[in-house]
């Protein structure tokens, strides 16, 4: 036999349940601009029904519905959007820090300007043409000296430039090593602190927001992969390069090792074995590319600067070792240096103007010019690998463009597929406040019909317990 | 699709950053007048603008290189001219000195002329252009005629401006050319003042006239030669002049904005971000809960 107030027991199971809606919807709304949140729903389901003879079959128990209660607070969630999202945000990683030091490197090149080594190296030459015109001219030779000294100090404080940004980009590569750890350390605890609780069959919805935001901003940085393996009770294993970097509980470190044969620059190692982790993508690949290929690389910008001004002052010395000075000295050399560096005026033209040769021969001092004209006359010829020196200026500096008109475009699309995918996941796991708001309305209503009905459970009983028995009173 | 109001925010704000970023780009090409303000901005057209630019500074520099060129020949034009004149003076006088008629005290002043003259013409033949020797070849610094009127500057020397790319041009005339290319016109001034004192005038009427006439002609053909380097200098002139025109030109339409293009799609921008605001104004605001009552 059913009991009597089983009535009131389906109430109170639908007064709690649609309470616990209601406190889910508060926790929705609540959390509607938290960053990572995923919005929960509460799953309504039937209690286990109530098996009852009936009278009018007696062979076959029928079956009484006894209420409903929460089954589980679901969170809403695309696994498979994830992996997209984080995929793209790794590239996003990558071509940010590429765009962002190209822009810097555009800024060190300066171009188009009054000021960049292309206006030094014209005014220079202007001087040289001065001097091939007024050879026996004082004036004209301290103006070529101090127009050679503008040159470079160009070089110079363009190399120093690059020194300076690559040593800011090693700075960047051991901070992001030092953000990978902490990430990595956090992921291992909130995955303790999640099985914990789902291996008692609850489901930890909020912390594994957390952790899903923890992993978003590792695959900034790294190239990840997340896996969730079924048995592990909501532990996820997430790995770098095909090497584990957490683990349940554990997080394997990577280290800023130095590397003295690249600047004492620091290389990306595992902690344990020091052996280099394996990059595929992220800012940390991107700065690492950065700091060893396209600033100091073979084809580097500052190989291609190197060579510049090695073409420059070889090409410069054996013309002006075959001049005379305005003393009769003859073999001198210009320039000094093998690279952008170390570029520097010679000694002995930097102590003695008359040193600096302009003549092609003794008997043509002093008012013979041509070997000045000579040297000016390089600007126009081609003597690195074919080009001339203006060719090679701008060749380098068309091609820094490209490349960051590439890296540009890039980060753009970038943007776009991520805003695309952030949509995407938002409209699963978003909070739509409209949403909530009649859900909000639903389980009010719900709730104030569970009450009238103890209401009229209440009656009833009333009038079983307090109105029966009075007959013949 | 389920819409979410974050979706709607982020949307609305990423459309508005956009907006905004054109804006700024166009207001910044406006207020520089620039297109390319860095390589990445349209690196083909930065390697035309960077390549213009060195052709106008060289452009302006053999500019520069031919008014030297052209204010040292006018120089030496000018030397040239006062040295026919004083030898076109000369050239009476032995007329006159030839005269068998004339007194022997007259020949000796005219005698004290010609001397004169071979002074002054010592000071043509050592004329100065912005302190250099122009006559004496390489050597620039010392006299090319010492008082007796001996050459010693350089007999072959070139000296050489460039003009253009590759382009030489030779600007100066040496000494040995003008004044004793087949004629020593200082032994010749000597000779005469000799031939006048003695009253030598057969000499004088014969061998002398006709030496100074070869000497005049000689210095009319070197003023000849420098007339037409001073053409072809002119010619180079107004050619480097046309192409820094030209160049400069070209230079303007690669980098510089269109000022009339720019400011319509400034303003079509602007309607854009106003549209949009517009619109993130609607979508925004209102929610369910404006509505429930």
């Amino acid at each position: 036999m059913i009991n009597t107030f089983f009535g009131l027991e389906i109430g109170r199971k639908a007064l709690q349940a649609q309470q616990r809606a209601l406190e889910v919807t508060a926790h929705n709304i609540a959390n509607a601009n938290t960053e990572g949140y995923t919005r929960q729903q509460a799953v309504f389901s039937t209690t286990t029904p109530y098996s009852l003879p009936a009278f009018n079959r007696p062979l076959i128990a029928g079956q009484v519905g006894t209420g409903v209660y929460i089954q589980e607070i679901r969170r809403l969630r695309d696994s498979f959007i994830d992996a997209q999202f984080r995929k793209e945000t790794t590239a996003t990683g990558y071509w940010e820090v590429k765009e962002d030091v190209l822009n810097k490197l555009e800024a060190i090149i300066n171009e188009p300007s009054d000021v960049g080594l292309r206006s030094v190296w014209d005014q220079f030459w202007q001087a040289l043409q001065d001097l091939s015109m007024q050879p026996e001219s004082g004036a004209v030779r301290a103006l070529v000296r101090q127009r050679a000294l503008a040159l470079t100090d160009t070089f110079n404080h363009l190399d120093r430039q690059l020194t300076d940004l690559a040593a800011d980009l090693d700075s960047a590569v051991r901070v992001k090593i030092e953000e990978i750890n902490n990430l990595a350390s956090q992921i291992a605890e909130l995955n303790g602190q999640i099985v914990k609780i789902e291996v008692s069959g609850d489901k930890a919805n909020d912390l594994r927001d957390k952790r899903d935001l923890l992993i978003d901003q590792l695959a900034r940085l790294v190239n990840v992969e997340v896996v969730e393996p079924p048995d592990q009770h909501g532990a996820v294993v997430i790995s770098v390069g095909g090497r584990v970097l957490v683990m349940n509980q554990q997080a394997y470190a990577l280290k800023a090792l130095d590397n003295a044969g690249n600047f004492g620059y620091a290389d990306v190692v595992w902690a344990d074995n020091l052996q280099p982790v394996f990059l595929s993508g992220g800012s940390l690949k991107a700065l690492l590319e950065m700091r060893d290929g396209e600033i100091n690389g073979p084809g580097g910008f500052r190989a291609l600067l190197d060579n510049l001004a090695a073409s420059l002052i070889s090409a410069f010395n054996t013309i002006h070792a075959a001049g005379f000075g305005l003393d009769g000295s003859t073999g001198n050399n210009f320039f000094t240096g093998t690279d952008a560096g170390d570029i520097a005026l010679d000694p002995v033209i930097l102590a003695n103007l008359d040193k600096i040769a302009a003549a092609s021969s003794l008997a043509g001092l002093p008012g013979d010019g041509s070997n000045a004209l000579r040297l000016a006359q390089l600007k126009h010829q081609p003597v690195i690998g074919g080009d001339t020196f203006d060719d090679y200026m701008r060749g380098f500096t068309a091609q820094l463009g490209v490349k960051s008109q590439g890296a540009k475009r890039m980060v753009a699309n970038q943007e776009l597929l991520l805003a695309e995918l952030t949509n995407r996941r938002q409209a699963v796991s978003g909070v739509s406040i409209d949403e909530e708001m009649t859900n909000m309305i639903r389980f009010q209503h719900a709730y104030n019909a569970a009450a009238r009905l103890i209401t009229a459970m209440d009656e009833m009983l009333d009038t079983l317990i307090n109105r029966l028995g009075l007959a013949g009173r | 699709m389920r819409i979410t109001n974050s979706m709607l925010i982020n949307n609305f704000r990423r459309n508005l950053n956009v907006n905004l970023a054109e804006m700024e780009r166009l207001q910044d090409q406006m207020s520089s007048g620039k297109k390319i303000k860095r390589p990445s901005d349209d690196p083909v057209n930065l390697v035309s603008a960077l390549r213009l630019r060195t052709t106008i500074t060289e452009t302006e520099k053999y500019v520069a290189n031919v008014n030297a060129a052209l204010s040292w020949l006018e120089t030496t034009d000018v030397a040239l001219g006062q040295a026919g004149d004083l030898l076109q003076r000369v050239r009476e006088l032995v007329v006159q000195g030839a005269n068998d008629s004339l007194p022997q005290t007259s020949r000796q002043a005219i005698a004290a002329e010609v001397r004169q003259i071979k002074e002054q013409l010592l000071q043509v033949a050592n004329t100065v252009h912005d302190g250099r020797y122009i006559f004496g070849g390489y050597k620039t610094l010392t006299p090319p005629f010492d008082a007796a009127g001996n050459y010693t500057g350089d007999g072959v020397a070139d000296l050489q401006y460039e003009i253009g790319p590759g382009i030489k041009m030779t600007v100066n005339i040496t000494g040995d050319d003008v004044f004793k290319n087949a004629i020593d016109v200082f032994q010749l001034l000597d000779d005469i003042v000799n031939d006048l004192n003695t009253a030598n005038t057969a000499n004088l009427s014969g061998v002398r006239l006709g030496a100074v006439d070869r000497a005049i002609d000689n210095i009319l053909q070197v003023r000849a030669d420098v007339g037409a380097r001073v053409n072809r200098l002119e010619l180079t002139r107004n050619r480097l002049e046309e192409t820094r025109i030209n160049v400069s030109d070209l230079l303007s339409r690669t980098e510089d904005v269109d000022m009339a293009e720019i400011i319509t799609r400034l303003q079509m921008q602007e309607n854009v971000y106003r549209a949009a605001l517009a619109a993130g104004a609607r979508i925004i605001q209102p929610t369910l809960a404006d509505f429930l009552r």
